[in-house]
């Protein structure tokens, strides 16, 4: 413990230098906490994201693409998508919990006398449990809605909002194309999960799949490309038992879909996404480490640098305390304990500024960071492992000093 | 009677390479316990390198040399510096304080280094500040002092382990002649208290308040003559 007092009075007789040594460990320690916590938030944020459209989910979307155009130039309606022969075909596949289709609702909306282009999609009861959406009022979609073909939908909070303003939606009735389907429910988006299509569940309608196909045929109307397209299910989520053999579920789903429509329709796995994620952020702490580990090193040649000044500075402090007893061993400890108390001085300031900066950051900039215990935890060990190995060559020639010639030096 | 220090046929050379240059060629002394000695010499008859020798910074090419009935060439490095602490008190002619330690903390130095526990440590620099009269000046920094106050530190300093052998490297040599007078007269009073002091000088009226000069000249002892305390000591034995 005296020692250490010891250290940092002939660190403070020196501030100004001791200072400067210690900057190059800052700065080293400061980048290890900044980056950490920028990356391990972008991690937080992408596998939240990531996790949220579900670990165990197979996300099967239909895709328009040129094969399908070619199609409908034959016949004038674009015939493309997945269909519901496919979703018998999954129920016997192994590994599978439950099979899920949705289908987008291309039909103008009407309230009073007001028509509007909100997004939608028929659903089964399942579906809102993938989007982890909350009911805030009234009641979901149910089975038995769908069993019994009930002309109901739920809605989104901000739809409400357009819609109905401050009135209280439930019970009224809003018309999908001429068809009215009252209003049973309001949604909201917790989590910020957007459908495989991008949709924010809150600026959109729900009503029961079998309602709607019973209503409404496969054909609609795209808007967007303004063609009649024939599309039975535009999603189907595949929920499987066992995430450990997604990937395999994941290549038989795509096979088959290859055999049957070609090129119209993409496959995603979030857990395999997930993973990849996870390796490329592998890859890119491995680079800040050793970003990182650069400055660390050129601080740590600042703090050798430094300690040998220090050392032959002091030769005749070192002649009288090695004539007044010192041993070899104590003159080594006594000038590794000074180094390691630069650095780990170093270390402690650049926790904290680091700490602060990527709270700044993430003020400032926006990015998501997260501070981990392993970081700080890290930077101390980091900082007192610098001291050692780079003050121990100043402290081992100060130790090896001939006290003769020590003592003889001014 | 024991000795402090006994030296036989001492010789030291240096070597440059290959080239030897001799320099002490077969000293024999001794100093007996509760002595007070002065070594003289003119610069360049060995006195330094003896001295080196007899503070165990440095050791001899052959010969014996025994403090306080130990052979010192068999010792190691630590051993030797753990000699230093235990039985030998320095007194540098340039004082030889650590600069950014208070008095107190100067005088419990060697103290430290033999792990002396700290109340023990207090207890002691303070009563061996106040044997020297500077206890008005514990908390203050060396650079605040005058050169008889930092030599009277150092004094506190050189006995506070209670050292066998106290080595005075001319103490005077800074110092004006009034208070070079009171240094000396501190280090009879500490001689009367019974410590053995060897004490390298270059001025002559030093034989009235010793009881032996050795003279070296070119690596030899000269002569020996008995100085002023001589008969009073050979009274007391």
């Amino acid at each position: 413990m005296r020692i250490f007092i010891l250290a940092i009075r002939n660190l403070l007789s020196h501030g100004f230098r001791s200072f400067l040594t210690s900057l190059g460990i800052i700065f080293g320690i400061i980048s290890i906490i900044v980056m950490m916590s920028i990356g391990e938030g972008a991690r937080i944020k992408s596998i939240s994201s990531i996790e949220a459209m579900g670990i165990d989910n197979i996300i099967l979307k239909s895709v328009r693409n040129t094969a399908s155009q070619a199609v409908a130039e034959e016949r004038g309606i674009l015939k493309y998508g997945l269909r519901e022969t496919d979703v018998k075909r999954f129920i016997e596949f192994d590994n599978i919990r439950s099979v899920v289709p949705a289908r987008k609702i291309r039909k103008t909306i009407y309230y009073g006398s007001k028509s509007y282009n909100f997004s939608g999609l028929a659903v089964t009861e399942d579906f809102s449990k993938l989007l982890k959406l909350r009911v805030t009022m009234g009641r979901d979609i149910a089975n038995f809605d769908n069993e019994k073909k009930k002309r109901i939908c739920v809605i989104g909070k901000k739809i409400k909002k357009k819609i109905f303003q401050f009135k209280d939606p439930l019970g009224l009735y809003i018309r999908i194309g001429l068809i009215p389907y009252q209003v049973v429910g309001i949604i909201e988006n917790r989590y910020g999960i957007k459908t495989p299509f991008g949709q924010n569940p809150d600026e959109m309608i729900f009503v029961p799949l079998d309602s709607y196909k019973s209503d409404f045929s496969f054909k609609g109307l795209d808007t967007s490309i303004n063609t009649v397209v024939d599309v039975e299910y535009d999603l189907i989520y595949l929920k499987v038992l066992h995430t450990k053999h997604i990937d395999y579920t994941a290549k038989r789903a795509k096979r088959y879909l290859e055999k049957i429509h070609k090129k119209n329709f993409e496959v995603s796995v979030p857990y395999l996404l997930l993973q990849q994620k996870e390796e490329t952020q592998r890859t890119f702490n491995i680079v800040m480490v050793a970003i990182a580990a650069i400055s660390l090193l050129v601080g740590g040649i600042g703090v050798t640098n430094i300690m040998t000044a220090n050392v032959f500075e002091r030769y005749k402090e070192i002649g009288i305390r090695r004539a007044l007893g010192a041993q070899k061993i104590d003159i080594l400890v006594q000038f590794l304990v000074e180094a390691v108390t630069i650095s780990l001085l170093g270390g402690l300031f650049g926790v904290l500024f680091g700490v602060g900066g990527s709270i700044m950051v993430s003020k400032i900039v926006g990015w998501p960071t997260a501070i981990t215990t392993t970081s700080v935890l890290g930077s101390f060990i980091i900082s007192v492992a610098i001291g050692v190995i780079f003050g121990t060559y100043p402290a081992w020639l100060a130790a090896k000093l001939d006290p003769i010639k020590a003592l003889r030096s001014e | 009677m024991t000795s402090v220090i006994e030296i036989k046929k001492l010789k030291k050379s240096y070597f440059m390479g290959t080239v030897e240059t001799p320099v002490l060629f077969g000293v024999d002394f001794s100093l007996n316990t509760g002595e007070y000695v002065a070594l003289m010499g003119s610069s360049g008859s060995g006195k330094s390198t003896l001295l080196n020798i007899l503070g165990m910074l440095d050791k001899q090419t052959s010969g014996e040399f025994l403090l306080d009935g130990t052979d010192t060439l068999k010792l190691s490095d630590n051993e030797a510096s753990r000699f230093r602490n235990k039985k030998i008190g320095f007194v540098f002619q340039s004082f030889n304080l650590l600069a950014n330690m208070s008095v107190l903390e100067n005088v419990k130095v060697p103290m430290f280094y033999s792990k002396v526990p700290i109340r023990e440590q207090n207890k002691r620099a303070l009563e061996l500040l106040d044997r020297v009269k500077m206890s008005h000046r514990v908390k203050y920094s060396p650079l605040q002092l005058s050169g008889g106050e930092m030599q009277r530190v150092a004094l506190a300093r050189a006995l506070v382990m209670k050292p066998a052998l106290i080595l005075a490297d001319e103490p005077t040599g800074n110092l004006d002649e009034k208070t070079g007078q009171d240094i000396l007269d501190l280090l009879d009073e500490i001689h009367a208290g019974g410590a053995s002091i060897l004490m390298v000088t270059h001025d002559p009226e030093m034989m009235n308040r010793v009881e032996r000069v050795i003279h070296l000249r070119d690596g030899l002892i000269d002569r020996e003559e008995l100085g002023g305390k001589a008969s009073l000591s050979v009274k007391t034995q």
